[in-house]
């Protein structure tokens, strides 16, 4: 083929060239857009790589999961040679024994001991009408009836199994409520260790918390207990900032 | 046919000069991707609206650039309005309108295109099997499809 005829067949007629010309302005901006188009998805993606982030997130959640699991291992470890020293300093003179005492006290006051003792046991569960106001039990009820409790004069609280500390935080993590770093499930069973009357009065006072309750819909049943059981805090927190100001006891802290 | 090829080739220098070159208004354009986005659809629309006209010969400048810039601009309102005012997602809607009309149209033009084809095939065997000169005859656009759009 000649290039003259190449050129011709190339170069638009004279009744195309307006189309020819409005079409490719057109096509020039619409390019334009587009490499817009191409530019904001490619930030987007930057932006946000989700699926990634989740699947290393979940990643490292398995991994701190059988770390807790080994530790707890070493914890029961400890905690056995531990009580076994105890025993052994239990036998020696009756200075150690005052300590032993005041020990098991502040282990009782610190959580870190099982204790058994009258009480009432609280339990909570969503709703049974879906379309209650407060359908499910937010971390929020959980920590109203625990400070009801508290200061109803409840020694030792635990919430399924989970013993409330100092350091102990009851909050909400997506569909869970985690207590302790632990995730827990509904029903939640409350159980306070106290003088059963005071507490269950404190909870059932009308307009007060089980009241309140009740009306959003939740279900709630408070039961005195003669004798419950509340174990211990499974991990004892770890000190890394808080150290004791030169530290004298005075004689009363002494006769705890 | 040819000139449709012109058109692509400004979309694609359309497009680098977007990738390349940094424009006083490129960060709006950014901000406002999914608005944008339904602007490219649009545009889009009317450049395949535009060519099947041209193919079939009743291309009408007027009519394509004030569909061109006017359904991109109502486009991009109509989505606002709905998100903003109405409360109504109106985008599915401009989707599936451009697209649907985008897809009938390369119908219409990958009938002619394939009619075409078939003329310049005949006529070529024809040719061929003529040792003399054979007086090639101009091809016409044909009247394939019945549907009739506008652009």
């Amino acid at each position: 083929m000649k290039l003259q005829e190449v050129l011709n067949y190339i170069t638009p007629k004279k009744a195309e060239l307006s189309w020819v010309v409005s079409l490719s302005i057109a096509s020039l901006l619409l390019g334009f857009l587009m490499a817009h188009q191409i530019k904001a998805m490619r930030e987007e993606s930057n932006i946000a790589p989700v699926p990634w982030r989740a699947n290393l997130l979940a990643q490292r959640l398995v991994e701190a999961q059988e770390e807790i699991k080994a530790l707890q291992k070493e914890v029961d470890m400890l905690r056995s040679q531990l009580s076994e020293y105890e025993k052994k300093a239990a036998e020696g003179e009756s200075l150690l024994d005052a300590m032993r005492r005041d020990l098991l006290k502040t282990r009782v006051i610190a959580g870190l001991t099982p204790v058994r003792g009258p009480g009432v046991v609280v339990e909570l569960s969503d709703a049974k009408n879906p379309m209650a106001p407060g359908a499910v039990v937010h971390d929020l009820d959980l920590r109203e009836v625990v400070n009801e409790l508290r200061a109803a004069g409840a020694e030792a609280i635990a919430i399924n199994g989970e013993r409330l500390i100092a350091t102990s935080e009851i909050r909400c993590s997506e569909a869970f409520i985690m207590v302790n770093g632990h995730r827990i499930a509904p029903p939640y069973l409350i159980y306070a260790i106290g003088n059963p009357d005071d507490l269950v009065k404190a909870l059932t006072i009308p307009q007060g918390i089980i009241d309140r309750l009740k009306i959003i819909g939740l279900e709630v049943k408070v039961m005195p207990r003669r004798e419950i059981r509340i174990p211990p805090m499974r991990t004892p927190p770890k000190l890394k900032y808080a150290r004791p100001v030169d530290y004298n006891p005075t004689e009363e802290e002494v006769s705890w | 046919m040819v000139s449709l090829w012109i058109a692509v080739l400004a979309l694609v220098i359309g497009i680098l000069m977007g990738l390349y070159i940094t424009m006083p208004i490129t960060p709006f354009l950014l901000k406002f991707a999914n608005y944008i986005g339904l602007a490219v659809l649009a545009g889009l629309d009317a450049i395949i609206g535009g060519a099947r006209a041209g193919l079939q010969g009743n291309f009408d400048k007027g009519i394509f650039l004030s569909g061109f810039f006017v359904n991109m601009l109502m486009a991009v309102f109509l989505a606002y309005v709905g998100n903003r005012i109405i409360g109504v997602d109106l985008t599915l809607a401009i989707v599936v309108v451009f697209g649907l009309r985008i897809f009938n149209n390369l119908a219409v033009i990958r009938r002619i295109a394939l009619d075409r084809f078939l003329q310049w095939y005949a006529q070529r065997r024809l040719a061929s099997s003529k040792t003399s000169h054979s007086t090639a005859q101009q091809t016409q656009p044909s009247q394939t499809s019945d549907t009739a759009f506008s652009n």
